[in-house]
């Protein structure tokens, strides 16, 4: 899949999987690669563009035997980012499934 | 890789990020290696999927440009927008980084021009104090030292020494004007070429604003190829000046590096020499300097044709050095000529001269041998000798003559030699001769002296007979 396009739908599903709960760096990415298969190098250059854009808060939480761990939180201003792109997703999804099953039927 | 090393790469590449800012980055990944550690993975699994190090610091410093950038980045469609945006922006940058590769050859026709043009008058203008310079420098010498084989020898050494010189002179001087016009031209040209970036960025702009419409785009595009193919075209031409120029100096180095050799050569005969006991140091720092300053031509030519005529830097001291040891050169072989004696004799002492005798009984072939003046021969009256005979004494050097017979013939003498050109002999004689100050005739080493010995009555009776 062409990358450009992954990273677009790859900053919808941070936004969706930070919304269930706050998480740290290591658990995002192995909550993301569930999904999508994508380098795991590039969360991190995602997650802090979209921490500078106030989408994510970030707090650190100790842990044990480790460094503190940094957790981002969803923003408000990041939950209407989601909303946003979530709709757009459903719109560009349900033309291109419409699309696709108009051709099948044919 | 293992961590540090990883970390450590990342963080070299990241360094224009503000130290906070690069720490928050460099913990993030660190905690995220020690995370995978924990669940399992091995280190260098952890780091190889992080993929390419330098990919990966491209994305976060794009993660920081684009958050300066972000003004209408709204939505996922507007993302996708910006993808196109950057494409096309990479696409003229590319073709600007092809329009700057061909510019880097900065030298143009008109340089070219500009450069022979000044070099002429140049040359033309070093001519008239160097043909003074050298003028006075040979009159001088020749008055300082005899005017012999080497007194001429050495005033045209110094003769040879001032072209040389001239020669390095005006490379030098040619070589910083080809370097002070391409200066001058890639100011030019970078000015030229910031106020096309200027124009270029403004094309951006409005491609940005309508990046839809392909038609411009395209415009562009054609109007860089323009510009690339025009470049190339002149860049050809240049090149091929270039290369006439490079062919005529790598000519003129070719019988410099024979010169060189040849100085070389001589050089270590000369050092020889002071090692046999001549004083010859003068010489010797003659040929120092003719050395250096042929290395240093030839130095300059291959500079100039190895950077395309863009050398870095070339230094003035080696010529200056060499120059010094020149004049004191000069001053040296001056004070050693001087004091040499020229002597116009053979250079073989009597002592070992050997002799050839033959006798000879008067016949027709007599002639007026006896009557006749000649410095070719000495007669000695000798009361010992035998009645109608005559013994012909040749008087030469064994080391060079080789004397088989002696006979008279219509009046003269006939000595019948080879001459053995034993060439070691003749330089131990020549370095012997040195030691002592001295020059000879080294030609006169194949002379032989005539004497012929009779009793009176036999010359009486010949001289009456004949007259």
């Amino acid at each position: 899949m062409n990358t450009q396009f992954k990273k677009g739908v790859l900053e919808l599903i941070v936004l969706v999987a930070v919304s269930k709960k706050d998480m740290y760096g290591y658990e995002l990415i192995s909550e993301v690669s569930r999904v999508v298969d994508i380098n795991d190098g590039t969360i991190y250059p995602l997650l802090k563009r979209l921490t500078n854009d106030k989408y994510f808060e970030t707090y650190l939480v100790e842990s044990t035997g480790g460094p503190p761990r940094k957790y981002y939180k969803l923003t408000s201003l990041g939950k209407e980012k989601m909303h946003e792109l979530k709709s757009t997703w459903d719109q560009f999804n349900n033309s291109v499934n419409n699309f696709i099953k108009e051709g099948y039927n044919e | 890789m293992n961590k540090s090393k990883f970390l450590n790469k990342l963080k070299k590449k990241l360094e224009i990020l503000n130290d906070e800012e690069l720490n928050d980055i460099i913990n993030e990944y660190e905690s995220i290696i020690d995370e995978k550690v924990k669940h399992g993975k091995s280190e260098e699994e952890a780091i190889s999927e992080f993929g390419d190090v330098s990919t990966l610091a491209k994305e976060i410093l794009e993660a920081y440009k684009l958050n300066a950038k972000k003004v209408d980045e709204d939505d996922f469609l507007d993302s996708l927008d910006s993808t196109i945006k950057k494409g096309a922006k990479k696409l003229s940058e590319y073709t600007k980084d092809v329009v700057n590769e061909a510019e880097k050859e900065e030298i143009t026709i008109d340089m070219i021009f500009e450069i022979i043009i000044k070099a002429i008058v140049i040359l033309i203008l070093l001519m008239i104090p160097f043909s003074i310079l050298r003028s006075i420098l040979t009159a001088f010498t020749s008055m300082a030292v005899p005017s012999n084989f080497f007194g001429n020898f050495i005033v045209s050494i110094i003769g040879g020494f001032m072209s040389l010189l001239f020669l390095a002179l005006l490379i030098l001087v040619i070589y910083l004007i080809i370097k002070d016009t391409t200066t001058k031209g890639s100011i030019k040209k970078s000015i030229k070429k910031r106020i096309e970036n200027e124009v270029e960025e403004e094309i951006e702009e409005e491609i940005e604003k309508e990046i839809k419409k392909e038609m411009k785009k395209e415009k562009e595009q054609i109007k860089e190829d323009k510009i690339v193919a025009k470049k190339s075209e002149q860049n050809s031409f240049t090149t091929i000046m270039l290369t006439i120029l490079k062919v005529i100096l790598i000519l003129h180095a070719i019988p410099m590096v024979f010169s060189l050799a040849f100085l070389y050569v001589v050089l270590a005969f000369s050092i020889y020499l002071l090692f046999k006991g001549v004083s010859i140091i003068g010489i010797i720092l003659l040929i120092i300097s003719s050395i250096i300053i042929t290395t240093f031509i030839l130095q300059l030519i291959f500079k100039l044709v190895k950077t395309n005529f863009r050398p870095k830097k070339v230094g003035f001291s080696s010529l200056i050095t060499a120059f010094v040891i020149f004049l004191i050169g000069i001053f040296f072989t001056i004070d050693f000529i001087g004091s040499i004696e020229f002597v116009n004799e053979s250079p073989i002492d009597e002592l070992s001269y050997s002799t050839f005798t033959q006798n000879y009984v008067v016949d027709d072939n007599i002639g007026n041998l006896l009557t006749r003046q000649s410095s070719n021969y000495s007669v000695f009256i000798d009361s010992e000798m035998n009645d109608n005979v005559l013994t012909l004494e040749v008087t030469y050097s064994d080391d060079f003559l080789n004397i088989k017979e002696v006979s008279v013939s219509d009046g003269y003498i006939i000595v019948h030699s080879t001459e053995r050109m034993k060439l070691i002999n003749l330089f131990n004689l020549f370095v012997d001769n040195l030691k002592e100050e001295k020059i000879y005739n080294y030609t006169k080493v194949f002379d032989y002296e005539i004497n012929l010995f009779v009793n009176q009555e036999t010359l009486n009776s010949i001289v009456i007979e004949e007259n």
